[in-house]
């Protein structure tokens, strides 16, 4: 079991990208036989969402943010498929791309790290995807369909993939983000969220799946 | 509106190729201090510790990767232009609305297209990377550095060749945004990329206005001889 100060210090070294102690600590309890679930619900989640905020409030840059990410991505890599032989369940399963004719990555990227550090599931189905590519992601269970576009050019291409998922009976909540893309758009294409960024996209899943306000 | 026939064209091929240019290694060093310039690279190295150790891996890690993975690819071709009353019309394809080209047109200059492409897939990025999301970023921004550096180095190479002429990028009119910056226009981009051979330097446009291999440009340039007394042009 970790002790509170090593729980403190498990947070301040996600906060601050120090992947190495992350690592040991999360080794740590785990041969300590540390509640892992609730370990990163309670002490590693709340990390990343500071960063986020931090982010978010312009207090730090993208690269900050990444190399927060990564260290907290270290601890989930040994985490993960010990919470996935117990059953236990992600707090929702997300898939995102980047809708068709769109090949930039950037922001999609940015978007999964932050899903992932906040403890969702994520499937990332990459660039270009087809309508159809998000329609088959549905039926495999995913809860929320995240939708990234770059260019006014693609920006349209959102409104498609909601039509056929509509017109597919796909029940997943949408959500949007995107350098063009605005809160009016999202309520102009039936979006159920909107992210203005890539916390702001975790935000926006949660608010969709109703998690949060 | 009437169009007059103007300038020829440059008199001899002018096919500037990345031989021409620096080599990759330097291209790289030199994109690698712009990133670190960047604002928020520069902020995370200034804290120092664990956070400045991570990015010099990081930055050393993308700028291997990119070693290994690029091909760097640079076509340069000659334009022939006709003046018209608010611009010029670039091979009768492509209109630029500025009156000051026009007239730098009309007193001996001469337009050129550069094609430049770092000749990778992201997605070829991504797997050498092991999938990491956050190298991949960095890779990402070290790349498009990159590829500005070899622009510029092509651009280089092309004054070489006219000792003495001034050499300005022409923006291609954007309608296409991204946020508050706008891009490009894709359908124009598009006729100037038809230019080239098919399929030259491996480059293509999307119609939605993406190329492929992602880290590509195409530049459009504008070459003042010596004396003139052009306007002071927009770089892009």
């Amino acid at each position: 079991m970790l002790t509170e100060e090593e729980k403190d210090e498990l947070f301040d070294a996600i906060c601050d990208g120090d992947r190495e102690t992350v690592v040991a600590l999360v080794i740590r309890a785990r041969d300590g036989g540390e509640d892992l679930a609730q370990m990163v619900k309670d002490t590693m989640i709340p990390a990343m969402a500071q960063v986020g905020d931090l982010f978010s409030a312009g207090e730090i840059f993208v690269p900050e943010m990444l190399v927060s990410a990564r260290a907290m991505q270290g601890g989930i890599d040994i985490i993960e498929p010990i919470l996935a032989a117990s059953d236990h369940e992600p707090l929702a399963r997300v898939c995102i791309g980047s809708v068709k004719g769109d090949l930039h990555d950037i922001g999609k990227n940015l978007v999964v790290m932050m899903l992932k550090g906040a403890g969702f599931e994520v499937e990332d189905l990459g660039v270009d995807v087809s309508n159809e590519a998000f329609a088959a992601a549905c039926d495999r269970g995913h809860d929320v369909v995240c939708l990234s576009a770059l260019l006014t050019t693609t920006k349209p291409q959102m409104m498609k993939v909601i039509r056929h998922l509509k017109d597919q009976g796909k029940n997943a909540r949408i959500v949007i983000g995107g350098a063009v893309i605005t809160q009016d758009y999202a309520d102009l294409i039936g979006a159920d969220a909107f992210g203005e960024d890539a916390p702001g996209a975790v935000r926006a899943v949660k608010r969709a799946l109703g998690l949060a306000n | 509106m009437a169009m007059q026939p103007c300038a020829s064209p440059l008199s001899g091929p002018f096919t500037p190729d990345a031989s021409d240019t620096e080599p990759l290694g330097d291209l790289v060093a030199i994109a690698a201090a712009r990133v670190a310039r960047q604002a928020g690279y520069a902020a995370l190295a200034a804290k120092g510790g664990v956070k400045a150790v991570a990015l010099a891996d990081w930055l050393d890690q993308a700028r291997r990767c990119l070693l290994a993975l690029a091909r760097p690819r640079v076509m340069s071709l000659p334009l022939a232009t006709t003046v018209t009353a608010d611009g010029v019309v670039i091979e009768g394809l492509v209109s630029i609305r500025d009156p000051s080209w026009r007239d730098d047109i009309a007193e001996g200059a001469e337009m050129g297209a550069t094609l430049c492409s770092l000749g990778y897939g992201q997605q070829e990025a991504f797997a050498r990377l092991g999938r990491d999301y956050a190298l991949h970023h960095v890779q990402g921004d070290l790349a498009r550095e990159t590829l500005f550096a070899l622009a510029r180095a092509a651009d280089r190479a092309r004054q070489r060749q006219r000792p003495g002429w001034r050499l300005h990028r022409i923006p291609v009119k954007a309608q296409a945004q991204c946020g508050r910056h706008q891009l490009w226009e894709p359908v124009q981009v598009q006729a100037l990329l038809s230019l080239f051979a098919p399929g030259a330097a491996g480059v293509t446009m999307t119609e939605t206005g993406f190329f492929n291999p992602l880290h590509s440009l195409l530049g459009l340039t504008l070459m003042r001889p010596p004396g003139g007394n052009g306007a002071q042009g927009c770089l892009s």
